[in-house]
């Protein structure tokens, strides 16, 4: 059974188990388990793991980032070093360990589950969920855009570039904000006007409801795995609750 | 008051996920920035965000601004644009509805009326992202609360500022 077989709302209920556990859990330990599960289960269900090699640097950057706030604003454990008013504490390095696993695996999570199915797929769950068609196209509409957007942003850049605008260092970026930004807004409002009139022309939001090319069924494989992982957070979650009763 | 809050018409719900785009590659652009000058504070950052936040609700009031700010925080999610990622989603929900009562109790013509509205914006959406800065990154409450404070401080006014002049341009150019 491959990951594009399972329904939108199955993926959902194991985004949501994985964000669960990323903030309930606080060791090490768990929170590496839970993030080998969830690699685990990815490999099993695409037998690969390609589409998430872009995210090492993000995550050695990102790791970076909480390390260096845990040295700078850790205050427990015992004092291990003293350099000025920077004061390094034992327990820096283990609270940097598990914050760089919960971002790991709320990022991992979130990864999968918007990479695992198409804006259609998206746009039909939505609908499922008793959303109207006028908002859940919106899903579809997004992701259509992102690279367009993102192409329209670096040809101003460019445009500014030629005209002399300085974007070498961080200072010279910093105040190339407003110039290529303003322009950019302006077109996006514009794209906007524009792309709003053609679809109002094409009949969007005449209707109440609209037909799609494919419809989502949920299956009895579904039903079992959206049960089971419902059972696990209830569990989880009742032992957590119970002993504060 | 009704016409004031909420706006269905297509052009609003087209127009939240574009301006969500551009809020999207914004916020990565100051971002980067923040990085290399503030990694901790990410003043340009939260700027950024008050900003958009506000001006979304401004152009195309409700569920425009909520749709917006999903988007964004579905981007930075999908992204891992920042380990706080997860924590934009009800951040940009709750400071955008704040920032829309606020501002329809006034005629939002006042640089006043744009520094109150953002108050309530900063203030409840850094309040989240604080929840995220003690539970992801595990920092202390008081550091989690002073740099979020500062943060809020810093959006509140260059935001205010920056809202008040760029929805005033938007207006005279006639493109809402």
């Amino acid at each position: 059974m491959g990951l594009s077989k399972l329904d939108p709302r199955t993926k959902l209920v194991w985004y949501a188990l994985m964000i669960y556990f990323s903030l309930s859990c606080q060791t090490t330990v768990q929170l590496g388990s839970v993030l080998l599960v969830c690699i685990m289960a990815s490999f099993i269900l695409t037998r690969s793991l390609k589409q998430y090699k872009s995210m090492i640097m993000i995550l050695v950057l990102l790791g970076l980032q909480i390390l260096i706030v845990q040295l700078i604003f850790c205050r427990e454990g015992v004092l291990i070093y003293q350099w000025g008013i920077l004061k390094i504490y034992s327990e820096a390095i283990p609270l940097a360990i598990t914050g760089i696993l919960k971002a790991s695996l709320i990022f991992f999570a979130s990864m999968q589950f918007f990479t695992s199915a198409s804006p259609q797929e998206f746009t039909l769950m939505l609908m499922k969920f008793k959303v109207p068609y006028r908002y859940a196209m919106l899903a579809g509409l997004s992701v259509r855009f992102f690279p367009l957007m993102k192409a329209e942003y670096i040809s101003i850049m460019d445009s500014q570039r030629t005209r002399g605008l300085k974007m070498e260092s961080v200072w010279d970026n910093l105040k190339s904000i407003i110039p290529t930004f303003l322009p950019f807004l302006y077109r996006a409002v514009r794209r906007s006007t524009e792309t709003a009139l053609a679809m109002e022309l094409r009949g969007y939001g005449r209707s109440r409801t609209r037909t799609f090319s494919s419809a989502l069924a949920i299956k009895q494989y579904d039903i079992a795995l959206i049960t089971a992982m419902l059972l696990v957070m209830i569990i989880s979650l009742t032992s957590k609750v119970l002993p504060l009763i | 008051m009704k016409e004031k809050l909420v706006r269905t018409d297509t052009k609003a719900l087209v127009g939240a996920v574009i301006i969500g785009i551009v809020f999207v590659i914004m916020e990565q652009v100051t971002g980067r920035i923040d990085a290399v000058l503030d990694p901790t504070l990410l003043l340009l950052n939260g700027t950024c965000w008050a900003f958009f936040t506000g001006l979304i609700v401004l152009m195309y009031k409700q569920p425009a601004g909520i749709i917006a700010g999903l988007v964004e925080a579905i981007v930075a999610m999908a992204t891992a644009y920042s380990p706080l990622a997860f924590f934009f989603l009800f951040a940009n929900t709750i400071g955008s509805i704040v920032y829309s009562l606020i501002a329809m109790k006034f005629s939002m013509e006042k640089l006043s009326h744009h520094i109150l509205a953002q108050i309530g914006c900063t203030v409840t959406g850094n309040l989240c992202v604080m929840a995220g800065l003690i539970y992801v990154i595990h920092l202390d409450w008081k550091i989690a609360l002073l740099s979020s404070c500062i943060t809020a401080l810093v959006g509140t006014i260059v935001a205010g500022i920056l809202t008040k002049s760029v929805y005033g341009s938007l207006r005279k150019s006639a493109l809402l």
